[in-house]
Formats: C-alpha cells, structure tokens, sequence
C-alpha cells in the first residue's frame, strides 16, 4: 500500500515537471504566397549563387563540369531581362542550367526571375561614364553586355567544377 | 535417458541457441522466417569519385590510384558483401562517345571485384545527357533495392541540377510508404542531402524532404560523395558519411572563397585519397575510413 502511494506521487510530481522542460522547435519558415524581389534574393542565395556568382557578375565559386563558368545575370539584353523570358529559363533551364520548375514552385521562380531583373538596371551606366560602382576594369573582355542567356562561359584554367 | 531433458542438455541447448542468434547462423538457417531475414552483420565498402579519364595535375596517374583502391577493397577480411559507388565514376567529357568509354571501362572494373554493386550517378556521369548514357551502361539513376534485410534507395540529385525533383521525390515517398518503421534503410546519392556549404554547390535543394520521410525509421543512414573528403555528420537526427576520394583531395569549406583543388604533393601523392567501410550489425552501423596512406582503418562511431 504504501509503495503504491509512494508510486503516485512518484508520477504526480513527474507530470507536474513534464510541461516545464518543452522540447526546442526549430520555427518554421512559411513560404511567401506572392512573389518578390526580396524571396527571390534569400533563393538566389542557395540555388544560383555558386556558378553565377554572389553578386550575378559571372564570378562562379564553382564551376561546371566541363570547367566553363555560368554566364553573368547582371547585364542581360533588354530581351533576355524581360520577366517572362526569365521565368521560362529558370522553369525550364538551358543548356547546362537546370530546369528549377522540377523543384521550385511558380512563386518561387518568379521570385527568382525579379531578383534576377533586379540585377539589371534600367539604364545601365557605362563603366566610363563616371557614375560606375564597379572595381573592374573596363577594358576587361567579360564585362560585355549579355545578348541573351544562350551566350555561355569562357573556359578558365583548370579550377575544379564541385567534385 | 533418450527423450528427457537434463539440466546439462537444457543449459547447452539454451547457449547454442544463444551463440547462434548473435552469430547470425540462425539468420541464415532459418532464412524463411522473415524477421530474422535481415542478416547479423554486413560489410559494406564505400568507393566515391573516381574521376576516371581525367588526366592533370591533381591526379597525375588516376588510373593507378583507382587500382590500388580496388585492390584494397577486395583484399578487405571480412569482405564486404556489397560495394557502393557515390558518383563521378568518370570525369565529364562532351564527347559521348568517349563518356561511353569510359562508363564501360569503370563498370568492367567493378565487375571485376566480384562483388555486388550498387551506383549513382555525380553530375560528372550525366554531363551533356542528363544521364542518359550513365542509364545505359551502368543502370538507373534511382533505384531501391533490398540487400540481406537491409533496403538501399540510391537517390539522383545530379543530374537535372542539385535536386530530387517532384517526381523522384515521391517515388522516394511511395517506396518508403511500403516498409516497416523497423525496417533498416541506407540512402545514398552523389552530393549530401544536407547544406554542407551551398555556395560550393555541397547540398541538395530539396533534402529536407528527404529527411523528413525518414524520420519514421529508427535505423537509418544518408551515405554520399561529391566533397572528395570524408565528413561525419549528424543532420535533421540522422547520421550523414561521406567517404574518401579515389581521385584527389579537396579543401574544407571556409577559408577558401572558390572551391579549387591543390596539384598533387609529390611526397604525399595519395593524401585523402581512399575509401569507406561500413559495417551493421545488431541494427547499428559503424564506420570505418581506409586511407592509401596508412595500413589501418581510422574508426567513427555513428
């Protein structure tokens, strides 16, 4: 008897100390329902950065496995900046870009595709207009304009291609 | 005294009975027993990368070290019953039939091995054809298949880009839909399921979901290659093994901005270069890594 009242104090206590020690939950991030410039920037981060660069300029962390590099996304022709146009090639890819529709949503593809406008500005100053933010030098061959995104990557040197 | 039963023969019986459980020889006697189909122990050896056709100064005689590593893997005691390759079996090439070659020529090698092996593609393999020719000579680019109680789901996040997809995906969850939470399940892919270093494309889009659909098995292991170096890790509760390289070393992510590899050290020629030894028994896994440059196994417990 007096083991079982021992026993149920035992449990009373327990549950009184369950709820105070709560397991940590890692917060869920929710998916934004419209596409924006912002959504598109944190995805650009972790599905284009590494071959187009942290800034779009083509300045790949890697590079493809035949040791070319992803064109640069920030001087794209009026054409190829067009939105639809942008969606269509992140969804569907080119070449050696992925198609992204096999793993991102509408939304989040057209988030991209802004970003990647976003990239571009409307009237792009030249480098020798004096209004450049850039540290590059202008005579420098892979600063020429992008027609479109079939124009593909220069070989260089043997860097490695990711593994 | 035919037909009774003694203290003595009832103590033997009990410990032979004993011995045979944690041996495994009841697992193979009585294999029609489906709970005791999963065997006792397996070896499971682990080759990744190699890399072959390549030809530079990170590996100035690839062919050789690929040998090597294969030699010691078949020299391993116990022997492995099963060898997995994680991707890059070749290095890429936009000439499809040289790709061909070489796909032929690695397949052959593991054949050689006389071991039962099981591949998947790293996005050096599906280069120009999304796989095409990887589905041609060496077989699926995702697959599930049952080893001695033990289910091996080979998963594709190369060769469309560093993602599953949908469609793979709920392959993934239909095969999984068809086994037990006691089931004991090792996933394998070409690059890791978790964010090793995303700017060095180290990671899969989509492997969060993987993880997620894994989270009902108790006995569980993600294995992949595409880092050529071996990492042990614990992400999303599941324990993730890379293995070594058969081709040539690279650098930790961090100090580097751009992933490049260092030409090979004449001294040190096959520094980080080997393979990976995965051992399950009594439900757990433990690992081992045997570099080419040492005589011994370094041990990691998972």
């Amino acid at each position: 008897m007096m083991g079982l009242r021992w026993m149920a104090g035992t449990l009373f206590i327990a549950s009184l100390a369950w709820p105070f020690h709560p397991q940590p939950k890692t917060p869920e991030r929710s998916e934004p329902r419209t596409p924006s410039v912002v959504y598109g920037a944190r995805l650009y981060q972790r599905a284009c950065l590494s071959c187009h660069g942290p800034r779009g300029d083509g300045q790949a962390l890697v590079l493809l496995p035949d040791g070319s590099a992803a064109p640069r996304l920030d001087q794209l022709s009026p054409e190829a900046r067009q939105l639809p146009h942008l969606v269509q090639v992140i969804r569907q890819g080119n070449g050696q870009m992925p198609g992204w529709g096999a793993a991102m949503s509408s939304v989040q593809i057209e988030s991209v595709a802004r970003y990647v406008a976003s990239l571009n500005p409307a009237n792009p100053s030249s480098p020798s207009d004096g209004h450049s933010n850039r540290e590059d030098s202008p005579k420098d061959s892979t600063r020429q304009p992008t027609p479109g995104y079939r124009v593909i990557a220069t070989k260089r040197g043997s860097r490695a291609s990711g593994g | 005294m035919d037909g009774q039963v003694t203290r003595r023969g009832l103590l033997g019986g009990a410990l032979t009975l004993a011995t045979a459980a944690v041996t495994g020889k009841m697992a193979e006697a009585e294999t029609h027993w489906p709970v005791l189909a999963t065997a006792a122990s397996l070896r499971i050896a682990q080759v990744s990368d190699f890399h072959w056709g390549y030809r530079g100064d990170w590996n100035r005689n690839l062919s050789s070290t690929v040998e090597r590593i294969l030699t010691a893997v078949r020299g391993l005691n116990p022997a492995p019953s099963l060898l997995l390759v994680t991707g890059d079996l070749i290095q890429a090439t936009s000439d499809a039939k040289e790709r061909q070659r070489r796909l032929e020529t690695v397949k052959a090698k593991l054949e050689g091995l006389n071991i039962p092996w099981l591949a998947v593609p790293g996005e050096h393999d599906t280069f120009g054809d999304q796989g095409q020719l990887f589905q041609q000579v060496i077989g699926s680019l995702f697959f599930h298949r049952a080893f001695q109680g033990l289910h091996m789901i080979g998963l594709d996040n190369v060769s469309r880009g560093p993602f599953l997809g949908n469609k793979q995906y709920q392959w993934f969850r239909s095969e999984l839909a068809r086994l037990q939470p006691t089931d004991s399940v090792v996933v394998f892919s070409h690059r890791p399921l978790y964010d090793v270093f995303t700017p060095w494309n180290w990671y899969t889009y989509d492997g969060d979901k993987v993880y997620t659909s894994l989270d009902s098995f108790n006995r569980r292991l993600c294995v992949f290659g595409h880092v050529h170096q071996a990492m042990s890790h614990q992400s999303h509760h599941t324990a993730n093994l890379s293995g070594l390289p058969a081709s040539w070393p690279l650098p930790s992510p961090g100090p580097l901005e751009r992933l490049q590899p260092w030409p090979q050290g004449a001294s040190h020629p096959d520094m980080g270069l080997g393979f990976r030894v995965i051992d399950y028994a009594l439900g757990s896994f433990t690992s081992r890594i045997y570099p080419l440059t040492s005589t011994h196994a370094e041990v990691e417990l998972i």
